[in-house]
Formats: C-alpha cells, structure tokens, sequence
C-alpha cells in the first residue's frame, strides 16, 4: 500500500498549524490543572534538574580526562586502583541526594492517594474501545466514541486539530468539585488517562480502582487510554469538559430529558431507511474498528458480516455455525432473532461482547437492521426498537 | 618421526562444514553460532522496528492495519530480548569465559550444544506465529491477560516459544555457572576473575531465579486459554494483577539479566583502552550483587497505575530509586578508571564511552520513572519507550558491539576495518539519539505506547524519529559488512592486538587453539 | 591437569591426571543450596497466592541442577596414574566407582594410539603381552598426543588408526 502524497501533504500543513495550539507542551508535561497535576509538574522539573546537574559533573570530569589523559598527548598512565575513601563518599553522596528526593514525592503519594470527602461519583467502564460514564448520584448513564471520522484514519480526508482526540460525549463534570472516578472495565485492562489532572488508573476486568480529581478551570481537556487492549488500543480518546456547575446542572437536566425521550422513541415504529442511516452512524463507531466499515472484517480475527464471505478462524466459525451464521467455511446471515441476540450478548469466548446494556433499545434495532441490508446483504428485514424491548424484558 | 605424522595429522581435526555445526561441542564453535543466530534476530526485529517507525512516520494509518501493527510491536519485543540481546551474551559467555579462566572447553559440552539448538527451534516457532489465521501474537510482549487469552494459535505458539528459550536459558546458566566455579585456573580466586566473568555468573544466577517463574507465568495464560483454568480470568474470578506481579517480578531481573553482562564488557574495554587497571575491582564485584539482589524487590514499579495501596507504592520506589546507587557506584568506577590514564580511542572505546554515557540517561530516566506520581503521568507513554531504549539498546546493544569489535581481532586473528568500525559507531550514536531522544518530549507530552496512529501535535517528532531509526537500521548492514570482511581477512592481530589488555585470553594465539588451554595456565 | 614428576630420571616416570577443579564438594554443596533455597522461596511464596504451577518448572531446574553438581562432585577426586619405575610400567585409575591398579611389564609394553577418521586422537592404551589398558581418559585431544609422543620416546609404539 504506497503512502498517499496527495493526502500526506494536507496532514503536515496540519499538524504544523495544530502544535502552534499545543507548543507549551511539547518538551515537557502538560500544563497542569489541577493541585496534584500541578505538584507532579514540579516535582518532575526538580528531578530533571537533580539528574542535570549530577550529569553535568560527572561527565564533565570523564571528558576531561578523555581530553586531557589522552595518549596522543603523551599523558603516561598511573597505576591507582583504589581509593577507599572517595569510594565510600561517591556511594554515600548518592544516597543523601535519593533522600531528598523521596521526601517530597512520599507527601505528594500521600495526597494522591486521599480519596476523602469527595462531592460527586462517576463509575467509568473501559470496553474495547470506548468508555462508558454512569453519573452514579444523577442516573445518568451514556457512553463516550472516538469521534474522528474513518475518512480521516484512511487518509481520505484532511485531518482536524483534534484528530484521534475527540469523542461524541465527552465525560462533564462541574469546576471547583472533588469527583471521585471508579474504574473497572469489561473486557481487558484499560487504563484511564488525562494527563493534565495528573490522573492515569488502570481500569481492570473483576476490579474496582478509585481516583480523584478537582478542576477548577473550565475547559476541554484530552488523553487517551494507556494500556493496549487491542486492535481500537489508539482509537479510545478521554475527553473531560468541566463547567462552571451551573451550566453543568443545565447540561445534567438535558441529559436526563434525552435519555426520557430515547426512551419515548424506542416506543415509535421506523421505516427501513430510516433505521439504515441511524444504524450506519453506530455501526461506524462500535463495529467498523473490528468488523470495518465494509463488513469485512479482517481475516482469520474479525468475522466478516458479508454472506458467502469466507472466514479461517475455525473456532470462531464454529460458534457462529451454532446460531447459524457459518456454514462450510463460509458466512451466511443467520434468523434475525439469533442476530438480535449476538449483538446484545456477545458470543462467549470470543472479543464479540454483549452490547446489549450500552446501546438503546432503538440503537440496537437500527444496527441489525443496517447489517442485514447492507454490502450486498438484501434480506430487507427490519427491527423495531419494540422488538428489542420485548426481547430484553424476557431475557434481560 | 611418527610422532610428527600424528601430530600433522591432528590438525584441523574436528568435522567441518554442516556437521561441525550441528554436532559441536567446543565453546568457541557454540559461541560463534548463539553470536550469529542473535545478529540475525537482530536484523529480524530490527526489520520488524523499521516498519513501525515506516508507519508511524506520519499521524493516519498508510501501510497497517492496527491488527499487524501490534503484532509488529509485539514481536519486536519478544524476537529482540530473548533472540537478540540475550543469545548474543550467551555468544559471549561461550567464547570467553573459558578463555579468561583458563579452561579448555565448558564444564557440560553437550548440554552447551543442546542449550543452543533449542534457539533456532523457538525462533521458528514464533517466525512461523507470522503464517497463523491472524498472524503473530498481538498482545504486547508482556502478555498481560485478559487481552493476551482472547488471541488464537499463535498466541499458543508465542506460549510454547518462550518455554524453549526459557529452557534453554536453564541449561546455558547452569553450565556457566558449573564452568566459573569448577573449572577456574589454580590460583584464580573468586576475587581475581575478571569481572566479566562476576557479571555472567551473577546474571546466570539471576537468570536460574527468574525462569521458572516467567515459564509458570505463561503456562497459566495456557491452561487459562484452553484448559478452563482460572488463574488470571476475572470471569471465572481469576486475577489479572496477579499476573502482571509473577510477569514483573521475572521482568524486572530480566533487565538486569540483559544489561549485567554488558557492565562486564564495559569493564574489560575501559581498563584496556586507559591503559590502566579497573578502579575499584572489589566495589565493581558488590555493586553487581546490590544489584542483582535489589532487583527482586522493585518489580512492581511497573505497575503503579494498578491501583496498589500507598504503603506498596512506596516501598517499590524506595527500593528502586536505592538501586541508583551501585549503578552510580559503576559510573564513577569507570570515570576513575579513565582518570590519568594514557586514553586512546579505538572503535571498542568510542563505543564504551557512548555506552556509559548513554547508558547513565537511560538510568536518569528511570530514577524519574521510580517517582512514582511522575510514573503515573509518564507510564506506558513514550517517555518509558526512549527509557528502556536507552538502556537495551545504548546500555546492551552497543556494548555488544563494543565487545565484538574489542575481541574480534582474538577470534579472527584479523584486524576489522578501523575506519568503517568508526563510521559504524558514530552512525549509530547519531542516529540513536535522533530516533530515541525525542521519545522522551512526545512521552511526557502525552503521546500513549502501542499505537499505530497519534495525534497531530506529535508529527514532528515522529518523522524525525522515523528518519533517525531508518539511518540507524541501515547503519547495522555496515556492521554486518565489517564483521565479514574482519572474518574473511585483513591485517594480522598479533596475540595481544590491544595493548593495555591482560586477561588470560590474550596470552593465547588469534586465533585461539581448538581447546583453549590444554593445560592450566600460571596465574600471578 | 596434569602432574608430571620425575620425568627427567631416565628410570623414574610418573604422570598423574586429574580434572581441574576449583570448586571443593563443600563448596558444590553450598552453591546448591544458594541456588536451591532462592529458587524455592520463590517458587513457594508463589504458590500460597496461588500461581501453583512455578513448583514443577523450580523443582526440574533444580533437578537438572542437582544432576550437574553431582557429576562434579562425584569426579572430584579422580585420577589416573601412570608410573614407569625401571622395567615396571603401574597404572592406576580411580573414580567412584572402581579402583583400579594394573601392572605391565616395561620391556614388553608398547603405546597405542587411536584416532578418529577426522584426526582427533580418540584413545590412548598400552599394550603387553595381547593385555591392553586404557589411559588418559581425563585428557583431551592434544593432551593424549603430548603423553603419546612421550610415552613412545620411553617405551615402542605401535600405531594403529
Ligand atoms: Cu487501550
Ligand atoms: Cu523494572
């Protein structure tokens, strides 16, 4: 695959404009906005600066002697081998400087470590690859995708200032206020990162982790996620937006009268198309990073969603063929009901997870929908948010 | 008169060609070939870093998708640790240790040729992963689970890899560590051996502690893949953390195990070059075991963002940063060394310079990485690549290159090429530090490890890094046209090419007889 | 290593092998059970938090250990003696499990050399009267060669391949 200069030049226009945004940060730390942010900031410029200055001088004196020892010079070596007492002084000296150093970060763990009297709660879930927020206080659940369009990744578009760290929600939290994250994950280790709080924790299957942080700067603020997990590894961004609280209440409320009408409109009947276009934009976000945005997945890791396309994973083809989606090495689209039930619970034993608990019920219905009628599927079947409804009050 | 025939008659007496180097049991032989088989796992991963950095040169994807993209990294990983780094010290630990002890061969021979034809058997195994459904291994080379039990076959394959090598690091240690203490020449006290001699026998101990721990390790991603076992599965309420403390506490000594024996070549090179004895032998000795002990009790400073309590996270700060104190003790012996010393600078010098140099800014790095709050911003970023690059490839890649130009002339009994060893070194030095010292700025500017696309402020430094890496992979085809050409001829080494040099291999002939010293050698 | 007494008395020849070992069996004992103790804290510490399967890959390394160790312990204090005193040629071997001491007749005893089809001198023997007794069994290669060139200057040959 030759790299496209057409499409590289745009890119380094680009990015040349877009660090002019980003120059404060680029040979140290970002800026930091919170208190701990702030202290490991400084904490770091007085290692560096310690570190500097041991190098300074001991290369110093290593280079002098490299110039002026030299044999070309006509310097006669001396024949010492030992001296007992610098030795003890260069192995104590250390030590010292090492305690100085320990002091101030062991008060700066400490800190970091209170999570005491904290104003707020949001649970984050890390699933490959996207993050999921529920507002623990509020009820308020919904979850956050890179928003960077596909054209962008493939070089088919010029890329924006925020590529790759951009996402559809982003977590909102309000200035001034203690919150308090709880993290585990779904599937794999995530690890959730925002480097101007100062905040990294591993999100862990089977784990809860806690962190903390205040902002009292409002703002946009952007890291990604820090642990491989996968294919979509670079593709899950954290985006935080802090308010001032209240534009965070407004913001709260409208978020509670969304989620009333989702639940409104999984009430509504919707005609094909209309299903086909809410589902292409899901299916882009949640499938396309594993199943591609052309259904055909890659080969021998992620089944394709084409029928007639072949497939070489046999364990994979073999859970498939169960619910009827494989047959003789090759994917057919298996009954609708089996289709609706891979996609909200998964298939074992595979990286297909459930998505039933992360997507409305109409998300759903418009995704199956989307996958059935499209890349040469014509089966013409349609979902209907109620079906899904129906379905998950039965089987939960 | 039929005592001469016989005698004639001896000569060249082992097999030759394919024969002689399958069945072989002489350490200069078995050196030879772990030296060759780690070059070519060099070029291999190397190969494998080349592309990337190709696509990494710019933010999008161009040439991989993210799926072959982590088996790229992840291989490059693995081939350059345990087919690279590691059977190159081997390499030298066959070569020289006897001849610096004033041995004829090693204690077990035939367990030597075993322990090195289990090598290429593994390599295999995981070049092959390459063909599988789905390619290699993707999932790091630090395997962690949940992500390393969702892979297919290769990732088996990747399993059944490491437990060969794992062995054959077994057998290897135990037969340095049987020739060190048995077959030392009389005379040759544990206080007198040459240090590179101390710096293997402690990595080999290290190397019989850490073992069998990372074979369990993978074993239970095994049985946890195909046997129901639940020892990390969070869903069956196994313990993934658990894992990432046995990977580590391997790990962790794992890094000592690959920069140690380099220490040792480091030692060897300076004294010879400045004319003058190694400065404190006896604190070079103690600062390798603080070392070495030390490095069992820091593991978990890998895993500070796992959510341990403060008191942990202290105490492996604490125990880590105390390591940079038999480091630094190190550092300053070397300096001392050089200090009044009648300095000249062939190619193995210029190399050991750049090494401690280059070196004490990996070490600098992670005295910064042992902070912990600072590790919280800094882990899995770059800044943790540009560290771990400054010490396996300045700290152990160049010292093995400073070795082989330093003892090339006693293998061969050729000079190498001065003038290209030169341009070779300061290629790589250069383009070391343009691939790798910008890593640090991206890593603290927040640019995550292990992905195949990054933001637009991070594209300068990328292309730069790109650039640096292309010069410096290219820059290792000139040593491999060094090497052979210093093989296939040139100046004649005398038995001591090296004027400052007084180890026992260099009262031999260059090169060195069959059996190297048939009789034990006067020691003073 | 090999101690050479005597061999500038035209009567008095002895030659005594032995392998070269700097290590004493304490000494084999105690870096066994350096190692052995190391490893098996570990592996133990590991297995009370569960990761079980560390013991079977601790306990074959430390057999494989324990093997190299008693191999070299048991050889520590072999020899293989070889005296020629006026018309007597002795040879005595000792290793741990036999001890032997043959006595040749010196006018009669001839060397005999073997040797691999790639040159490697693979045996040395004296030979008297149709009986034959192996030497040199801790020396390599060359080492035979020298005591074989030696031993002919002494005694007859008779060279074989
Ligand atoms: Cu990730
Ligand atoms: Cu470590």
């Amino acid at each position: 695959m030759p790299c496209n200069i057409r499409s590289a030049l745009p890119t380094i226009t680009i990015s040349l404009s877009a660090t002019s945004a980003y120059a404060d940060f680029r040979f140290n730390l970002q800026p930091a906005v919170t208190p701990i942010a702030t202290e490991i900031y400084d904490l770091h410029n007085l290692i560096l600066l310690v570190c500097l200055a041991i190098f300074i001088v001991v290369f110093g004196v290593m280079f002098y002697a490299l110039y002026k020892h030299r044999k070309s010079v006509g310097h006669s070596p001396a024949q010492f081998s030992h001296n007992t007492k610098l030795e003890v002084v260069w192995t104590i000296i250390p030590f010292f400087i090492l305690v100085g150093m320990a002091y101030p970060t062991t008060q700066t763990i400490l800190r970091m470590k209170t999570v005491e009297n904290t104003d707020m709660s949001i649970k984050v879930t890390g699933r490959q690859w996207y993050w999921e927020y529920e507002y623990m206080d509020a009820g308020v659940n919904y979850v956050s995708n890179l928003a960077t369009p596909r054209d962008q990744i493939d070089n088919k578009a010029a890329k924006t200032p925020h590529y790759l760290l951009e996402v559809d929600q982003p977590m909102v939290v309000p200035t001034g206020k203690k919150v308090r994250l709880l993290l585990t994950a779904s599937d794999v280790i995530h690890s959730w990162w925002i480097p101007a709080f100062g905040v990294k924790q591993d999100a862990i299957p089977g784990f809860i982790n806690e962190a903390w942080f205040q902002v009292d700067k409002p703002g946009i603020y952007r890291g990604q996620c820090a642990e491989l997990c996968g294919v979509g590894h670079g593709f899950m961004p954290i985006v935080v937006e802090a308010k001032p609280q209240e534009e965070y209440d407004a913001w709260l409320k409208n978020q509670k009268a969304q989620l009333a009408a989702t639940a409104e409109a999984a009430t509504k009947d919707y005609t094909l198309d209309e299903l086909k276009t809410r589902g292409e934009t899901i299916f882009n976000s949640r499938c396309a990073a594993c199943h591609q945005a052309n259904g055909q997945g890659i080969p021998g890791v992620f089944p394709p969603l084409v029928g007639g396309a072949a497939f070489a994973n046999q364990d994979t083809l073999k859970r498939l063929a169960e619910r009827g989606f494989a047959k003789d090495g090759k994917i057919v689209l298996g009954p609708k009901d089996k289709h609706l039930d891979i996609v909200m619970h998964g298939i074992p034993g595979t990286a297909m997870q459930g998505l039933g608990a992360q997507m409305t019920d109409l998300e759903v219905a418009a995704v199956i929908t989307y996958e059935r009628n499209s890349w040469g599927n014509k089966t013409g079947d349609m979902l209907q948010p109620k079906e899904v409804a129906a379905v998950r009050k039965s089987k939960g | 008169m039929a005592t001469t025939t016989l005698h004639d008659a001896h000569h060249d007496a082992h097999p030759t060609g394919v024969m002689r180097w399958l069945t072989s049991t002489n350490h200069k032989d078995i050196g030879t070939l772990y030296l060759w088989f780690s070059f070519i796992m060099f070029l291999f991963a190397g190969g494998l870093a080349m592309l990337i950095r190709a696509e990494l040169f710019q933010p999008g994807l161009q040439f991989f998708q993210p799926n072959l993209f982590n088996q790229f990294t992840t291989m490059h990983g693995l081939i350059m640790i345990f087919g690279a780094i590691m059977p190159a010290f081997v390499g030298f630990a066959n070569w020289q240790i006897p001849m610096m002890i004033g041995a004829p061969d090693m204690a077990f021979p035939r367990l030597n040729n075993w322990s090195f034809w289990l090598l290429p058997a593994a390599a295999s195994l995981l070049l092959m992963s390459f063909l599988m459904p789905g390619g290699a291994a993707a999932g790091g080379w630090t395997m962690y689970p949940p992500l390393f039990i969702q892979g297919g076959m290769s990732y088996d394959m990747t399993i059944f890899a490491i437990h060969i090598m794992g062995l054959s690091s077994i057998i290897g240690s135990i037969n340095i560590i049987t020739t060190i203490l048995n077959m030392r020449t009389p005379g040759m006290t544990m206080m007198k051996m040459p240090i590179f001699v101390w710096t293997w026998l402690i990595t080999a101990f290290l190397l019989l502690s850490a073992m069998p721990v990372l074979a369990s390790a993978v074993t239970m991603l095994l049985t946890d893949r195909h046997f129901g076992t639940y020892f990390f599965n969070a869903a069956g309420g196994g313990d993934p953390v658990m894992f990432q403390h046995i990977f580590w506490f391997f790990g962790h000594p794992e890094v000592y195990i690959m920069i140690l024996p380099a220490f040792g070549i480091l030692s060897s090179i300076i004294p010879t070059f400045s004319r003058k004895p190694l400065f404190g032998y006896d604190s070079m000795v103690y600062a390798t075991a603080a070392i070495a002990l030390l490095s069992f009790l820091v593991w978990a400073h890998h895993m500070f963002t796992v959510g341990m309590p403060a008191a942990s996270q202290l105490f492996f700060m604490y125990a880590t940063m105390l390591i940079a104190i038999p480091t630094g003790v190190k550092v300053f012996n070397w300096t001392a060394t050089m200090w009044r010393g009648s300095i000249t600078f062939e190619t193995p010098m210029l190399f050991a310079i750049a090494v401690v140099c280059l070196f004490t800014i990996g070490g600098f790095s992670g005295l910064v990485l042992a902070i912990v709050p600072v590790d919280i911003q800094l882990q899995d970023t770059y800044y943790v690549v540009a560290h771990f690059h400054y010490v396996l490839f300045s700290g152990a890649a160049m010292s093995i290159m400073a070795g082989v130009y330093y003892w090339l002339p006693k293998w061969t009994g050729h000079m190498y090429d001065e003038r290209l060893g030169k341009i070779h070194f300061w290629l790589t030095t250069i383009a070391f530090n343009v691939t790798f010292f910008p890593m640090h700025f991206i890593g603290l500017a927040g640019m995550p490890r292990r992905i195949p696309d990054y933001a637009l402020q991070f594209a300068e430094f990328n292309m730069l890094q790109s650039i640096g890496s292309f010069v410096l992979g290219a820059s290792q085809l000139l040593f491999l046209y060094t090497v052979i050409k210093c093989i296939r001829g040139g100046a004649t080494a005398g038995d001591r090419p090296w004027e400052g040099a007084d180890s026992l291999e260099w009262t031999l002939t260059s090169p060195p007889p069959y059996h190297s010293f048939q009789t034990a050698p006067a020691f003073k | 290593m090999v101690d050479v007494s005597g061999s500038t008395s035209s009567v008095h020849y002895s030659i005594t092998a032995r392998p070269n070992c700097s290590l004493s069996p304490a000494g084999t004992l105690c870096a066994f059970c350096i190692i052995a103790f190391v490893t098996l804290a570990v592996a133990l510490a590991f297995t009370l938090l569960g990761a079980w399967p560390i013991l079977p890959f601790a306990g074959l390394e430390l057999l494989i250990l324990w093997f190299c160790f008693r191999h070299i312990w048991r050889h520590a204090h072999d020899y293989e003696r070889l005296t020629i005193d006026d018309h007597k040629v002795i040879v005595e071997k000792h290793d741990p499990t036999c001890d032997s001491h043959v006595e040749l007749n010196g006018y009669w005893a001839a060397v005999v050399l073997e040797f691999m089809p790639d040159g490697d001198c693979r045996r040395l023997a004296l030979r008297s009267h149709g009986k034959e007794i192996e030497f040199g069994r801790l020396l390599n290669s060359e080492e035979k060669l020298d005591l074989g060139r030696v031993l002919q200057s002494r005694l007859g040959s008779y060279p074989t391949t």
